[in-house]
């Protein structure tokens, strides 16, 4: 398959994350499960809050993560966050599993932008 | 690199579709004569009388806000309940308009429910069951419980209410709500001295009604 260009290679059937690729580092090519680039294929997650049916919403931290910013979507409420039942400062850490308040002054919609840790 | 967005929706209390296991309202009375009377323990969902303890679509905490976040006046407008609200679904008292200036019987008032419209909301509108109407009832008045605003224009007070609730033990009778002190009555449905309010579900989408 040497010089084999990419097109004409084998479709891969369903992928385990085990699978090798290649990638260069340090000038050099070199191997790596495909699983690994996982946390680099979501690096930072949002989470779009519909806050108009109640102000008030929930929901449990899926990764360890930071908050690091809210955006407004819909109108322009005071956000305030919660995690773990305590007042959340912007980039602070948020443990998988932590539930996390958000309560909206109005109806709105808010957007958090996120990092995993 | 690509990015990944959660959608999360927040649900009014009873999940967003349903009020099962809502406590009934409280009865508004504040004043107690004794230990372990209504006005001493206030039993009853939300903060008092005219005040949520979830905001509405429209941010508000009152009761009766209307459909811009501010009170709708009688007449011609609509009164929005929002003690009433599931998430999904909000009833809206119309008009107090229907009897005329000497009420009617009771099969008038339904037809005149059933007729009744308001603005673009021209269809839907019923008589009030009795418990709809009691629902009104403030009891930290004196008298007339339905003596309050938005409820409280001119005449309403001296007027008692037709209910679509038949008296299922002589069904030519029909329940209405007596004003004076907000009691549930019953008397034959030719009875022509009784008035009445139309009453409508409304669908909530967004800050939306339908």
């Amino acid at each position: 398959m040497a010089n084999s260009r990419i097109s004409n290679l084998p479709l891969a059937t369903a992928i385990a994350g085990t699978e090798p690729i290649a990638i260069v580092q340090n000038s050099e090519t070199r191997q790596l499960a495909l699983s690994a680039l996982e946390s680099f294929i979501i690096p930072e997650p949002s989470f779009i809050c519909e806050l108009v049916d109640a102000q008030e919403l929930t929901f449990y931290a899926p990764y360890d993560m930071k908050i690091t910013s809210v955006e407004d979507i819909l109108n322009s409420p005071t956000t305030t966050l919660e995690v773990a039942s305590s007042a959340y400062t912007l980039g602070g850490n948020i443990t998988a599993g932590q539930d996390i308040k958000v309560t909206v002054s109005t109806a709105s919609v808010v957007k958090l932008n996120a990092t995993k840790s | 690199m690509a990015n990944l967005e959660y959608y999360l929706k927040a649900q009014a209390a009873g999940g967003g579709s349903s009020s099962s296991g809502a406590k009934v309202l409280r009865t508004g009375l504040l004043t107690s004569q004794r230990t372990g009377d209504d006005g001493d323990i206030q039993a009853g969902r939300d903060v008092n009388f005219d005040e949520m303890t979830t905001a509405n679509p429209f941010g508000s905490v009152d009761r009766w806000s209307g459909t811009t976040g501010s009170y709708l006046s009688f007449p011609g407008n609509t009164i929005i309940d929002w003690s009433t609200f599931d998430g999904t679904t909000v009833l809206g008292y119309g008009g107090y308009s229907n009897g005329g200036a000497s009420g009617s019987n009771w099969n008038d008032a339904i037809d005149d429910a059933l007729a009744y419209s308001d603005g673009t909301y021209t269809s839907g509108w019923r008589l009030p069951n009795i418990k709809e109407l009691q629902n009104l009832a403030n009891f930290n008045y004196a008298y007339y419980p339905l003596d309050y605003y938005p409820f409280n224009i001119m005449g309403i007070q001296y007027r008692n209410l037709w209910s679509a609730t038949t008296v299922q033990s002589g069904t030519h009778q029909g329940f209405y709500y007596e004003a004076t002190f907000g009691r549930t009555m019953y008397t034959a449905k030719t009875q022509t001295a009784i008035y009445s309010i139309p009453v409508r579900e409304f669908t909530v989408t967004g800050t939306v009604l339908t």
